[in-house]
């Protein structure tokens, strides 16, 4: 049966409230609260929340709901190259 | 053009499925499989039927991560098999593969209607996918096929029943049938209800509404297949939890002709001639161009 981690955005999240990003916030502000912050992203593998960040594109975020859409292009992003699409 | 109308009666089969979550191409043959048994399973209960609808993401469930795995070509196995069943039967089917577009572009949430000589005679790229878990490309267009018994069908899929623009543009191209295929999750059981309903009020049209049941590795899908009537009414409906073949009898061309004959309840219409029967407006009322909702 294939092991599939399914619980970053989880993880993505509660980095990004302890890090205490909040909405509306810029890019470079969000970078500079994640400190060295990381996010479980695999069953034995951790990122930077700031890695997760500079993925993102846009540079300035209204609101939650435009951070996570980012969040979730960038990270899609990283399936493809992951799964050669 | 001239169109067989029949009896004037559509006689559909929903089916509620609960499609595995696949991570392999072998997990897509099971569904198809398990497509394919369903449809034998309703001409079987219910001979004479003109189609068979399966809710979205039925041959590949949305497994999280590994979906990108599993993305199929529109000309691939799984769907020419349902495409075959579909002509040996006689009968439309409503699938809704998860596309790896011909353009190159990323994974289409992709519905199709194929007719019963087996034909893809509609296909629908979901123009709302759910934000943000949902990262597939959106579509820009909801469009209208001609289907059995008078129906012009339009299909949506899933959460693009939250947005009024969807359904009216359905509408708007001549939609008397609305099929909403879903992939629908509990806690959220009572907003599937609400926007069929309100999606079918709103817009005068029938809705066939098709949801998955079981659960995979983030949800349990809450069922309630639903067949609602132009006046919000729902028909038929099916339980929460459990497979399950949902039957519906329709007259897509009452629809139609609501449209035509009705005084009193024609909302379309209403919506873009505001205030007609004012004396100063000559029957004619205000129309799209009067709302500020896009303007601002």
């Amino acid at each position: 049966m294939v092991r599939n981690f399914t619980c970053e955005p989880h993880f993505m999240m509660k980095a990004v409230t302890k890090a205490g990003i909040s909405f509306p916030i810029s890019k470079a502000d969000a970078l500079a609260k994640a400190g060295d912050l990381e996010v479980k992203v695999d069953f034995d593998k951790y990122v930077t929340l700031r890695s997760i960040l500079e993925r993102m594109v846009p540079e300035y975020y209204d609101n939650a709901t435009f951070f996570y859409n980012a969040y979730m292009a960038a990270q899609t992003k990283e399936l493809k190259k992951q799964f050669h699409y | 053009m001239s169109v067989d109308i029949g009896n004037g009666v559509l006689s559909a089969v929903l089916v509620q499925f609960a499609p595995k979550s696949a991570t392999c191409m072998e997990d897509v043959d099971y569904n198809t499989d398990r497509i394919l048994e369903f449809m034998d399973r309703a001409v079987t209960g219910f001979p004479g039927i003109d189609m068979v609808v399966f809710p979205e993401c039925c041959f590949q469930g949305m497994c999280p991560n590994l979906w990108i795995k599993v993305a199929l070509k529109m000309d691939s196995e799984p769907i020419r098999r349902v495409r075959a069943k579909c002509k040996e039967l006689g009968v439309w089917g409503v699938f809704d593969p998860w596309v790896k577009p011909d353009h190159g572009g990323f994974i289409e949430n992709t519905a199709i209607i194929v007719d019963d000589e087996g034909e893809i005679v509609h296909k629908y790229v979901k123009m709302c996918p759910w934000l943000p878990w949902e990262p597939t490309a959106p579509g820009h267009e909801c469009g209208v096929c001609q289907g059995p018994k008078g129906a012009k069908f339009a299909v949506i899929i899933c959460a693009d029943s939250n947005y009024q623009e969807i359904w009216r543009e359905a509408v708007h191209n001549g939609a008397n049938v609305i099929i909403h295929v879903s992939h629908w999750m509990g806690p959220y059981e009572a907003a599937w209800k609400l926007s069929n309903q309100a999606g079918a009020y709103f817009n005068n049209v029938h809705v066939l509404a098709a949801n998955s049941v079981g659960m995979d590795e983030a949800f349990v899908y809450c069922g309630d297949s639903m067949v609602v009537s132009p006046n919000g009414v729902i028909l038929a409906e099916a339980p929460l939890t459990g497979e399950w073949m949902l039957r519906a009898d329709i007259s897509p061309l009452a629809a139609t002709a609501s449209t035509i004959q009705a005084v009193g309840t024609n909302r379309v219409w209403d919506s873009a001639h505001r205030g007609a029967s004012c004396p100063d407006l000559d029957g004619f009322g205000l129309g799209y161009e009067d709302y500020t909702v896009y303007n601002k």
